[in-house]
């Protein structure tokens, strides 16, 4: 978070000069005790996005494949209004456990086009899937994969 | 000549988005279902915007204004799945009949595998 802060500053700053690198190393210092006093953030948690970054990365890549595909997907039905499409609002539970990963997977599902959580109550998603075939093996998909390692590794 | 490719790049990226934006609107009036024209939507909330980011990108080359549009598309990516997830949230708990418009299938209820196959 600290670094993110600092690229956040250096970033709308605009320029890199000494005084702007001074300050926002000042501020994000700041902000980050403020955050790790109150927002129950620490440097332990710091120390584990450093170990879980390739995995992180690997989810990232998923994502963003996935996305590609399921825009291919949508964009079939939606200029072929030949091919007849089936929508289906679809409940399922998946092993994850932290709420972290929950919201990282409801979130994912709903930028993948094709498909958008509803809701998400103690565990249990409700997902609407433009097509029963974007709903196939949605429980056990490869986001819900990866971030199972994720939490292995963070817990 | 890098000038160039740059330029060709960002164009590229620029009218892929674009397109993607009129398949966009074109299944808005093509789905006659709110969650349906959502998923519409959701191609260019996703996808089309950033391919245009990415084309912009490119336009501005190795600069912090290509960072700040990485920052843009981060909280784009960030902020935009909450608000689909709001507003589908409100239609599938206000329609009454939503058995009507769609199939609803509970894969919690002891039988395991494909919602799909069922």
């Amino acid at each position: 978070m600290f670094f993110f802060l600092f690229a956040l500053w250096i970033v709308f700053n605009g320029r890199v000069t000494a005084e702007t690198v001074l300050l926002g190393l000042l501020f994000a210092a700041a902000i980050f005790t403020f955050a790790c006093r109150f927002l129950d953030y620490s440097l332990a948690k710091e120390k584990k996005i450093f170990i879980l970054a390739p995995l992180l990365l690997r989810y990232l890549g998923v994502l963003i494949a996935e996305i590609v595909k399921s825009t291919f997907t949508a964009c079939r039905f939606i200029l072929s209004p030949s091919l007849p499409h089936d929508p289906l609002i679809c409940k399922f539970r998946t092993p994850l456990k932290s709420e972290a990963a929950l919201a990282c997977l409801a979130n994912s599902i709903t930028l993948t086009p094709g498909t958008i959580t509803i809701s998400l109550d103690d565990g249990l998603f409700t997902v609407h899937c433009l097509d029963k075939s974007m709903a196939e093996g949605i429980a056990d998909s490869r986001f819900v994969q990866l971030l199972q390692r994720i939490e292995e590794v963070a817990l | 000549m890098t000038e160039t490719i740059r330029f060709l790049l960002g164009t590229a990226f620029i009218l892929c988005g674009l397109a993607i934006f009129i398949i966009e609107i074109f299944g808005n009036y093509h789905f006659g279902y709110v969650l349906n024209r959502m998923q519409a939507a959701a191609i260019g909330d996703s996808f089309g915007i950033v391919l245009c980011l990415v084309g912009m990108m490119f336009y501005f080359g190795w600069a912090l204004a290509g960072l700040k549009l990485l920052f843009v598309e981060i909280f784009l990516w960030c902020s935009s799945p909450v608000s689909s997830h709001l507003v589908a949230k409100l239609e599938a708990e206000t329609n009454e009949h939503l058995d009507r418009e769609v199939k609803i299938r509970d894969l919690t209820e002891g039988e395991e595998g494909d919602p799909c196959k069922r």
